[in-house]
């Protein structure tokens, strides 16, 4: 039987996290599906029927489903749900909401946050924060995937595939949409950045955070973070925090600037691609981690890293 | 294995002590390293800022012993001693002089609900309830004597210097008291003097609550110590100092009475002391296993390894000698004094050991002030003086054990 | 109103968990324990309101083993009513654990139910979403704020990118995010009122059901550790190589 993929998107277009979903469902079948719910979002289903191994694309749209409210989009995914032997989405905050309403629908156990597929029924996935990774074998009938983007590669553009259009599912309105609000912030999203550029204690203060790692994180276009101890600290925001209580980040380049590397902050940002770290300290954990050190003063190295760079481009 | 955690602690017990372990991790730890240099702020008013002792607040340990009447916490009075121990440990592992700050208040507490007549709870314990910065202190120690009072018996030359005089419905005060843990910031202090200087300190000595706005009350200064900072030792000077005749605690008898605070005392010392140590041993098992000599990390050189077993080792050992000693004294154990003694003197010569190590094991690293190391290891040699020296403990651990002989009075010296 | 808050009890999340010598499983005998922390602050949300005389009762419910007793303790000292722990030796997952709670909140009929977005344990982030599926209700995960007015509950949603508001009609099921609040200690004095509380405890038979695994854990690793790289000497250097060998600069 086939896999059901559900797309991410916004409306306007598809997350690249809908590839790399697709790119996970081949492993478990070649007929996989794309389900693009929404509201006036023909053009995601144009893009998802682009994808390479989409055999199709259902396209569900109406009004309640135009924010991707959990209850209509677990009711629609329930009931496509017959001809599909696996269901997976990414786990972005739409996927994390809606799949395991869905699993539940379904009576099975939810796999989350996968992040290898050893065969048809083995999937790895980490457990506390990413220090264990535990592999596991579903005895459910129907099997409900998360899957960590980071961990598989997008499938490419191929021939485009048929879009059906599906009905929804009428139902009861239980939840409604209010407002959506864009972080304020010009850089990106922490999670999905490309580039991460993270402070620690040693930055000092939060004028440091602002006058000294900032302009580096704007030079790269680089989404900002901090350790807990700078963000206990008071240097920044909460939300900023990498770590196994904050975010957890897998950017192509992490730079840490003045952290020490605790454990706390390594399950954070331990499956980064690349690390650089900048410490003063030679001895500093974080160094153990990182792929690229520089012992220095962080004051000095940060701007002269955003100077280098800056002129580069 | 390093905290206390043997499956013989209650619900309740280890509830707080992960509350205070919470509080320490969360605000006193990150305020001590990142903010080394406040330790020697010499304007000691300034020392620790308003907000870890309104932190203490909210975790509820700055009045433990003010009965559950009054808005205090009443614990299981059949293991309140072991309680104390294991909340001091806690504290200490973040800081000792906060710790010492806040148990000087317990002890003190402790003495007001057992000897206080009501009127006087009445009017201080809501009052101490009320405002996080309100501190107790005990005045026991005088220029001419502390811990060392107990070495020459109980005869009236051994008397205390300072003096109480009851006149026109007031007791006047006068003399000096030195050393006073919480004394230059206390707004309540416990003071021992004597009475009647006719018979031995045991018989003539009494207390008296003093507020510190009372006249002839000067805090002539903060002892700048050596460690255990955050704590400010205070001097205090009585001259005509007029306390109110209804402010008498315990009188002639005080120093009997005193046992209360004594016994729970030393086992609170001990406590601190395993505290300073704890906090030693994972500083230097953290430090050890993450830095890198020779090529590989420290742990994995023997003999760092052993040095780091000796650390634990006589960790668990003053803990298990603390334990014994404290569930002696929650029993009312006949050997309880002997035993409050020992867990007291042997705390401070092991953790001071141990305190040793982690200084070593830190090489350098050890000896820089920003580091932290120094710091422990300063803390722990003020336990070998702090609530008595570690001789005259020995002493009083003999004197206990064999009154007739040891005990006995030997006479003045000529 | 009463809300019903779910609490589970993990490993301490500042305690790095390994496996055992052999293999065979999480060694976890000798790591400390504690309220698994976006439970707490759901706790902690609950008691607000609480405290904001806009719920009358907090019920705390874990289902877990014997010792889960003491993180419902924990959970009364913070100010919680009253405690319900549903005793399994058994592994919790989330569907078993949505079922067993879907049960205790037909018993209970809570307006709302307050759950940590996911526990720090197997960082599964199911069983506030599967309970909402379990009892029919509207679910609000992610929760940053929220604010309940007569029988609608607006809950602001931390998601990519962003906020989401919505709005929800009671009863509902909202999953506690980081900033939702700072939960507060459970102080000395309330540790020793919690033990007055009424802890009640329950077998997931009372209610006709049975926890059963519907995955089978099949092999437990540490993931390959990363290896140290190399040091650079300057930025230049720095630069240069994170363009040529890593190529993640452009």
């Amino acid at each position: 039987m086939s896999v059901l993929v559900l797309a991410e998107h916004g409306n306007a277009q598809l997350d690249e996290a809908t590839a790399r979903a697709v790119s996970a469902a081949l492993c478990l079948d070649n007929d996989v599906h794309v389900l693009v719910a929404g509201k006036g979002c023909h053009d995601v289903a144009l893009a998802a029927a682009h994808l390479d191994g989409v055999s199709k694309v259902l396209l569900a749209e109406g009004e309640s489903l135009a924010n991707q409210l959990a209850e209509p989009l677990a009711d629609l995914i329930v009931a496509r749900s017959g001809n599909y032997d696996a269901i997976v989405a990414a786990s972005t905050s739409t996927g994390k909401n809606v799949m395991p309403r869905v699993a539940a629908l379904l009576d099975v156990m939810q796999i989350s946050d996968v992040i290898a597929i050893d065969s048809p029924d083995l999937f790895r996935r980490p457990i506390y924060a990413g220090n264990i990774v535990q592999t596991v074998r579903s005895k459910d009938p129907k099997r409900v995937l998360t899957i960590r983007a980071s961990a598989f590669r997008p499938v490419g553009k191929g021939e485009a595939k048929p879009i059906e259009t599906v009905d929804i599912v009428p139902g009861s309105c239980l939840s409604t949409f209010v407002a959506n609000a864009v972080a304020v912030s010009e850089r990106p999203d922490l999670t999905s950045a490309r580039i991460v550029v993270s402070g620690g204690r040693g930055m000092g203060s939060a004028d440091n955070f602002e006058t000294v790692l900032a302009p580096l994180a704007d030079t790269l276009g680089a989404a900002l973070g901090a350790s807990r101890a700078a963000v206990d600290a008071g240097y920044v925001s909460n939300d900023l925090q990498v770590g196994q209580t904050g975010k957890i980040v897998a950017p192509d380049l992490y730079i840490a600037c003045g952290i020490s590397g605790a454990i706390q902050h390594l399950a954070g940002m331990k499956d980064s691609k690349v690390i650089v770290a900048i410490n003063r300290d030679a001895e500093a954990p974080i160094f153990q981690v990182a792929d690229y050190g520089l012992v220095a003063d962080l004051f000095e190295a940060v701007p002269e890293l955003k100077g280098t760079l800056a002129s580069a481009t | 294995m390093i905290h206390a955690d043997d499956g013989s602690l209650s619900q309740e017990q280890r509830l707080m002590r992960d509350s205070c372990r919470a509080f320490v991790d969360d605000a006193v730890t990150p305020f001590i390293r990142s903010n080394w240099q406040r330790e020697w702020d010499m304007s000691p008013g300034e020392r620790l800022p308003r907000s870890i002792l309104e932190g203490a607040e909210t975790i509820g340990v700055r009045t433990l012993g003010v009965p559950e009447a009054y808005g205090g916490v009443d614990l299981e009075r059949e293991t309140e001693v072991r309680t104390f121990a294991l909340i001091s440990e806690e504290i200490a592992r973040g800081d000792s002089g906060l710790a010492d700050k806040l148990v000087q208040n317990w002890k003190v507490s402790i003495l007001l609900r057992e000897f206080a007549p009501k009127h006087l709870q009445d009017k201080w314990f809501p009052r101490l309830l009320a405002d996080p910065q309100f501190l107790l202190a005990h005045c026991l120690t005088e220029p001419r004597g502390a811990s060392d009072r107990w070495l020459p018996y109980n005869v009236p030359e051994a008397a205390m210097h300072t003096k109480a005089v009851l006149k026109d419905g007031h007791w006047v005060i006068n003399g000096r008291k030195q050393f006073i843990s919480n004394g230059f910031d206390a707004s309540l202090y416990v003071v021992y003097a004597n009475t009647d200087s006719s018979v031995g300190m045991l018989q003539g000595t009494s207390s008296f609550l003093v507020p510190r706005d009372t006249p002839g009350l000067t805090v002539t200064k903060c002892n700048e110590t050596m460690g255990c900072r955050f704590m400010n030792n205070g001097e205090l000077v009585f001259e005509d100092c007029r306390v109110p005749a209804d402010h008498l605690l315990v009188q002639n008898t005080a120093l009997g009475s005193a046992g209360q605070y004594f016994r729970a005392g030393k086992i609170i010392q001990a406590a601190k002391n395993l505290g300073v140590g704890v906090a030693c041993f994972e500083r230097t098992a953290d430090y050890v296993q993450n830095y890198v000599q020779g090529g590989r990390i420290l742990i994995k050189h023997q003999a760092v390894a052993l040095r780091l077993a000796d650390m634990a080792t006589r960790i668990e050992a003053v803990r298990a000698l603390i334990e014994r000693a404290s569930r002696a004294v929650d029993e009312g154990h006949p050997d309880m004094d002997v035993l409050c003694n020992m867990a007291k003197v042997y705390a401070s010569e092991e953790i001071m050991k141990v305190a040793t190590h982690a200084l070593e094991l830190h090489g350098g690293n050890g000896a820089m002030l920003e580091f932290g190391i120094e710091k422990l290891f300063r803390d722990a040699a003020i336990f070998l003086h702090m609530d008595a020296t570690v001789d005259v403990s020995r002493m009083k651990i003999i004197k206990t054990m064999f009154p007739a002989t040891a005990g006995k009075y030997a006479g003045p010296e000529n | 109103m009463k809300i019903l808050v779910a609490v589970k009890r993990v490993a301490d999340p500042n305690v790095k968990v390994r496996l055992r010598a052999d293999g065979s499983g999480l060694d976890l005998a000798a790591v400390k324990m504690t309220m698994n922390p976006f439970d707490e602050i759901a706790v902690e949300e609950a008691v607000r309101l609480k405290e904001a005389g806009i719920a009358s009762e907090v019920v705390v419910v874990s289902v877990g083993p014997d010792k889960a007793t003491e993180t419902l303790r924990t959970a009364l000292a913070m100010g919680a009513d009253r405690g319900l722990l549903v005793r399994t030796e058994a592994t919790t997952e989330p569907l078993a654990v949505a079922k067993v709670l879907s049960a205790v909140a037909g018993e209970e009929q809570p307006a709302l139910i307050l759950l940590g977005k996911q526990a720090i344990d197997d960082d599964c982030n199911q069983t506030g979403q599967m309970l909402a599926a379990k009892l029919g209700w509207p679910q609000a995960t992610f929760a940053s704020q929220l604010a309940v007015d007569g029988d609608r509950v607006t809950v602001i949603r931390e998601v990519d990118g962003g906020s989401q508001t919505i709005a929800l009609t009671l009863p509902a099921i909202v999953t506690a995010d980081l900033r939702l609040n700072e939960p507060r200690y459970a102080s000395l004095p309330n540790i020793m009122k919690a033990k007055k509380k009424p802890l009640e405890e329950r077998q997931a038979s009372d209610y006709g059901l049975v926890i059963e695994e519907r995955l089978e854990v099949v092999r437990l690793e540490e993931p390959p550790t990363r290896a140290a790289g190399i040091k650079v000497k300057s930025v230049a250097e720095l630069v240069e190589r994170l363009k040529t060998e890593a190529g993640v600069l452009a």
